[in-house]
């Protein structure tokens, strides 16, 4: 008879112990977090329900609106809007709508019970997500340069491309605050309803100074304007704020998504 | 005395006012398979879920392992040795079962080898598939292995069989039996009568909230094997039910069997529904005593029916 | 297992820094490509500009060609560019980039006049709000615009009834540190770039204008910075701007004249690395009044209008300043500039003594003589104001900045060639000669006599006029009136004049000249004459110079009955009468009953 492996070393303590990964060695804890996030990736993938869309509509709308109808001069500004705009997608559906299916199909639940880190599962996400975002950005980049006769230095280059990543935080935890309130019925639509009107509403479908006076002022409350005008100040083309009340909105919204995110899960838990 | 693994007094859990548990008590040692019967909307699945620590109780105490279950949402080492099996779940149907298995297997610090995992479960044709694509039987098959990848020491496993046809049905069997084999404890919730019988070391019966009845197979086997006898009879209802092996005969059409026993209708005779744990001795006796027996039917007792012998059977005892 | 994943790291990471590097930038040649849109075929924003002896803002680079696409440049060579693009011969003069005038004020044409002496971007310190944002607009891109780019501090920041407040124009003041923070917030709502605060201590030497105390001056600043823009403070003194400076001001946007700079101020100034715009044009025309004449009034070659000709010859006599004391401010700047301070070249354009555009060499001679060195006089107009506001679209040439280019003579040894500019652009476009700033002529003779109409033979017209358009609490209506003086026709204004506006008016404007900025050369005549009745009492013939807004006044009398009045030029001493924009007939502030009638007819001039 095979004994079973009892680890009850963290039981017969008085006290429980509110382990993360204390147990797991250090390469059994790195190969978690790349299967985590290998399975996440191969999920997204697979679905060409999320990967269509993702890729090809920065791309397609930027082509349009960046390259061809455009009276010149605009190339370089659209670009790095759309490239906020393109990331921003895979951030608030792999989180908003994917969190939600996850959870309605009962694999977050089976997650909670077998000894899998939340932590763990959230960093597979972001990783992919972070993938998908790379890959739009660099056929962004692609599109720019060969059809849009963008032109920058390397340092600009590389230095929008690491801005816009990172920028992508903000938007997971929102996707993530939605996907654990919403259901998965519900999560499709409203996430695209809040997607869309977000990236245009702030600046970044068309340049911010052509929307009337009334609507920039209400951009400055939505973090898809922040997050273009940083990325704008790469190249110097943001408006006249300076460039670290923006990155302090962006920081509030990431602090504001994070409790709310944290709040959402806790509920989830319901113990 | 070991602690028990499981260990729930004076539950009570309420949905809207009503109360689907009401002060259970339950007590599981190391080495039992227990059976948790009940109809569907019994509790079961709710009674699973409190126990996981997936709820919150209204009142009452439950315990796993000697800590209170709410503990399992933050002790990995916990986590770590159960199981879990739940009706309503699915996995990503994107990925692979070798996928599956490898992400799963990751959680655990000493996991079992994965070839020897799929080898025992029979994954071996279906290891590349994706999980969408396969059959009820073979989800249910990988959703095994994953809750005993872990090397767990108590399996929860929540109507695991729905859904099945007969041979998926007994192959799961067959992995339970191994997973009794290999000490591992199993807490399985079902409606099938005879799941319970062949896999469990100990029946209980959630009905009302509580539990009406809890022992072993045995006790069971005598009302699984209780027949129901139909016929249309001139006999009198006292007289059959005072035969040893007649457990209950009550008038088909509902009416109560007293009224019926008087001499004007002794003739016509009257339609009878007969439980008998002996239904041999009791076709005999009836075939003896009635030339004129007709309209007879003889079929299994219901599980409804079987849980109300149970019942009376403990209210007449105590 | 685990060496997987490290390829797949690293050929990721090299594959990323492969694609990177072959991201093309600006450096980089660009071959014609058919691939792309039509929009550079016809552009005139795109084109080749050389050879030129380049100073890029902040250096002389040599010779060097340059090319422009849609008003940007797109790159910087040593040798010759050839491509489909037009090519533009620089013939080896010197190119800089557009001016910039650090400190102007925005009304009338201040924008288009600007860049015909190629200042493209100014530094506005107050202007009208209302007007700002939309003057505003178009900076950080490239359209075709014939006007310079704007950077303003809107309305400046001042006490009640203090500096500012005297214009006619209403605006908000502060009286409390308490009201800065809501205040500076104001501001940048209504679209200011920069803070401007007025300042004059309690200590000072001479009290020009109530201020805000140091406290308020203080939280202002404070509020600034914590809102993100730049502070920048009027003094006239040095008490005042060594409390500025304490109270932690970003500028300073006026030298002071009454003293000697003293170490104290340098030190801190320097430590807190405070810049200043000395505006010395404006001071010298205040007290030694000879620059002007000697460099740019002396010729008649120059591209300038008459009034603008008019304020150069002007000057803030009423203050007194003896000539000694313009000496202060040009050793102040030489002390400072020797010590490190930045020095910002700025006009106080169209302020007397001052005219847009070409004030901004006048400025930089001044520089020169303060003891820069001309190069350091062309960063103090390029890249020293462009970095010191933050400006990122202007004051250097260097790749993807805007095209706002200044071609000149040889200015490497000699400032007054940019009195004579050869090319100007701006977002890639030529700036176009303004119109030829000749006052229109006017025949001696009948200006006009509304035989049928109210339409005069001479001139734009006349008008009903009040001081109701600067909310003050006149009234003025005209009609036509059959019956005038001698003949059919004449002019009837019925109106009243009220206490309210500062300088109360109300009567009938005429117009001589084609339009109001260019005015009519009357100098050829001696007298006008018109014929007038009305209410009975005292009036006043207003005449305006083409540019300026203080009239001169002389008066007449009114009867009942019909009068001719005839007026000698000669008691308008004082205006330019090359350039009369306007004349008003109106009801003196002092009448002893506000409302009256006028009936006019027959204006002439001989």
């Amino acid at each position: 008879m095979n004994t079973p492996n009892i680890n009850m070393s963290g039981i017969d303590l008085p006290g429980i112990k509110t382990a993360t990964l204390p147990w797991l060695s250090w390469p059994q804890t790195l190969k978690l977090l790349l299967m985590e996030a290998k399975s996440d990736l191969l999920t997204l993938w697979r679905s060409p329900g999320f990967v269509a869309p993702s890729l090809i509509f920065p791309v397609m709308f930027y082509l349009l609106f960046g390259v061809f109808l455009t009276k010149g001069g605009q190339s370089d500004y659209l670009l790095v809007t759309y490239c906020c705009f393109g990331v921003m997608g895979p951030a608030l559906f792999n989180f908003g709508v994917n969190v939600a299916t996850e959870k309605s199909q009962g694999w977050l639940t089976m997650k909670q019970i077998a000894p899998a880190p939340v932590s763990a599962y959230l960093f597979g996400k972001m990783v992919s997500s972070l993938l998908f975002a790379l890959v739009i950005v660099l056929l962004l980049f692609v599109c720019a340069a060969l059809f849009g006769d963008v032109r920058l230095y390397t340092s600009q280059w590389l230095g929008l491309a690491g801005l816009v990543l990172v920028g992508t935080l903000p938007f997971c935890l929102f996707g993530l605050w939605l996907g654990l309130t919403l259901s998965a019925k519900a999560a499709p639509a409203v996430v695209n309803l809040i997607y869309l009107p977000l990236a245009f509403l702030g600046g970044l479908w068309l340049p911010i100074h052509i929307l009337p006076g009334f609507m920039q002022q209400f951009a400055q409350l939505l973090p898809s304007f922040h997050f273009g005008q940083l990325a704008l100040s790469v190249i110097g083309r943001d408006l006249a704020q300076p460039w670290w009340q923006h990155l302090l909105a962006l920081i509030v919204f990431t602090l504001l998504f994070a409790v709310l995110a944290s709040r959402a899960f806790r509920q989830n838990r319901s113990v | 005395m070991t602690t028990p693994y499981i260990n729930i007094r004076n539950l009570t859990k309420k949905f809207a006012q009503h109360p689907v548990l009401n002060q259970l008590d339950l007590t599981i040692n190391a080495g039992e398979i227990v059976a948790i019967l009940g109809e569907n909307g019994a509790g079961k699945t709710t009674l699973l879920n409190l126990m996981l620590g997936l709820m919150p109780a209204d009142s009452g105490e439950i315990q796993l392992f000697g800590q209170p279950a709410s503990a399992l949402q933050q002790s990995m080492a916990l986590r770590a040795n159960i199981g879990v099996m739940l009706q309503q779940a699915s996995l990503p149907g994107n990925l692979t079962v070798l996928e599956h298995l490898e992400l799963f297997s990751c959680y655990y610090p000493n996991p079992r080898p994965l070839p020897e995992l799929i080898q025992s479960c029979g994954l071996s044709d279906i290891v590349q598939q994706r999980f969408a694509s396969l059959s009820g039987g073979q989800k249910q098959a990988v959703l095994f292995a994953l809750a005993i990848i872990g090397k767990p020491v108590l399996l929860f496993l929540d109507e695991p069989t729905v859904g099945l046809d007969v041979a998926a049905r007994q192959a799961f069997w067959q992995q339970i039996r191994q997973a009794k084999a290999d000490g591992i404890s199993v807490v399985l919730t079902t409606h099938y009568l005879e799941e319970a019988d062949q896999l469990a070391s100990r029946i209980l019966v959630l009905k009302n909230g509580h539990f009406i009845a809890d022992g072993s197979p045995a006790q069971l086997k005598a009302f699984g094997l209780t027949r129901q006898i139909c016929c249309c009879t001139r006999l009198s209802q006292t007289l059959i039910s005072s035969w040893p092996e007649v457990q209950r005969v009550a008038q088909l059409e509902g009416q109560p069997a007293a009224q019926l026993d008087t001499p004007k209708n002794a003739a016509s005779g009257q339609q009878l529904q007969i439980h008998s744990r002996q239904p041999e001795q009791t076709l005999r006796r009836l075939l003896a005593l009635d030339e004129q027996l007709a309209d007879l039917t003889v079929s299994g007792v219901s599980l409804e029916q079987a849980f109300l012998q149970l019942t009376q059977a403990q209210e007449h005892s105590a | 297992m685990v060496s997987k994943p490290w390829i797949i790291g690293l050929g990721s990471a090299l594959a990323l820094a492969v694609f990177f590097s072959l991201l093309p930038t600006p450096m980089d040649p660009k071959k014609p490509d058919t691939a792309t849109t039509s929009t550079n075929t016809a552009d005139p924003a795109s084109f080749v500009l050389g050879p030129v002896q380049l100073f890029d803002g902040e250096a002389w680079q040599g010779q060097r060609y340059l090319e422009v696409r849609q008003g940007r440049i797109n790159q910087i060579s040593a040798s010759p560019i050839k491509n489909e693009l037009p090519q533009i011969d620089g013939e080896g003069m010197s190119l800089l980039p557009g001016l910039i005038d650090a400190h102007v004020h925005t009304y009338n044409d201040a924008l288009e006049l600007a860049p015909q002496y190629g200042v493209t971007t100014v530094l506005d310190m107050f202007m009208s709000a209302q007007l700002m944002k939309p003057l505003q607009a178009g900076r950080d891109e490239t359209p075709n615009q014939q006007r310079a780019d704007l950077y303003s501090a809107g309305t400046l920041v001042t006490a009640p009834k203090g500096h500012g407040t005297e214009y006619g124009m209403p605006i908000p003041t502060i009286e409390t540190p308490e009201q800065a923070n809501a205040f500076v917030a104001a501001r940048i709502a209504e679209g200011s770039d920069f803070i401007k605060i007025v300042y004059e201590s309690a200590k000072a030497p001479r009290k020009h204008f109530p201020s805000i105390d140091e406290a308020t001056l203080t939280a202002v600043i404070k509020a600034a910075q914590q809102q993100g823009k730049l502070a920048v403070v009027h003094i006239s003194d040095q008490q005042s701007a060594l409390e500025a400076v304490r109270a932690g001001a970003h500028g300073l946007v006026h030298g002071f004249i009454e003293s000697r700079v003293q170490q104290k101020l340098l030190d801190l100034m320097k430590a807190q690395n405070v810049f200043i715009i000395p505006t010395l044009a404006v001071h010298e025309a205040m007290s030694v009044r000879q620059h002007n004449a000697k460099y740019v009034l002396n010729r008649d070659d120059l591209k300038l209008r008459a009034n603008q000709r008019h304020n150069l010859k002007q000057g803030f006599t009423q203050f007194n300043i003896p000539p000694a004391l313009f000496d202060n401010l040009l050793y102040n700047t030489r002390v400072m500039h020797q010590h490190g301070i930045r020095i910002l070249a700025g006009t106080d354009a169209p302020n007397p003594g001052t005219a847009h555009g070409i004030s901004l060499p006048l400025e930089m001679l001044l520089l020169q003589q303060a003891g820069l060195s001309l190069d350091e006089v062309l960063k103090s107009a390029t890249s020293v104001p462009a970095s010191s506001f933050g400006i990122q679209q202007a004051g250097l040439l260097k790749v993807g900045a805007k095209a706002d280019l200044l071609l000149v003579g040889n200015v490497k040894n000699d400032l007054t060639a940019l009195f004579s500019p050869h090319k100007i652009w701006k977002n890639g476009v030529q700036i176009k000669p303004l119109i030829s700033a000749a006052a229109s002529t006017v025949s001696a003779g009948l200006l006009a006599d509304f035989v049928q109409s109210r339409k005069t033979v001479q001139g734009l017209g006349i008008s009903a006029s009040s001081d109701s358009m600067m909310q003050g609490q006149s009234s003025a209506n005209m009609s036509w009136i059959a019956e005038g003086y001698q003949s059919t026709g004449a002019i009837r204004v019925d109106g009243a004049i009220k206490p309210g506006f500062s300088y109360p008016w109300s009567g009938l404007t005429y117009l001589p000249g084609k339009s109001m900025e260019q005015g009519a050369d009357l100098s050829a005549f001696s007298q006008v004459s018109f014929a007038i009745r009305g209410t009975p009492g005292s009036y006043q013939l207003q005449l305006f110079s083409a540019g300026s807004m203080l009239p001169v006044v002389a008066d007449f009398t009114v009867s009942h009955e019909w009068q001719v009045v005839t007026m000698p030029l000669s008691q308008f001493a004082g205006a330019e009468l090359s350039a009369i924009s306007m004349l008003l007939w109106s009801a003196p502030a002092n009448a002893p009953q506000p409302e009256y009638f006028l009936e006019l007819d027959e204006i002439k001039i001989n």
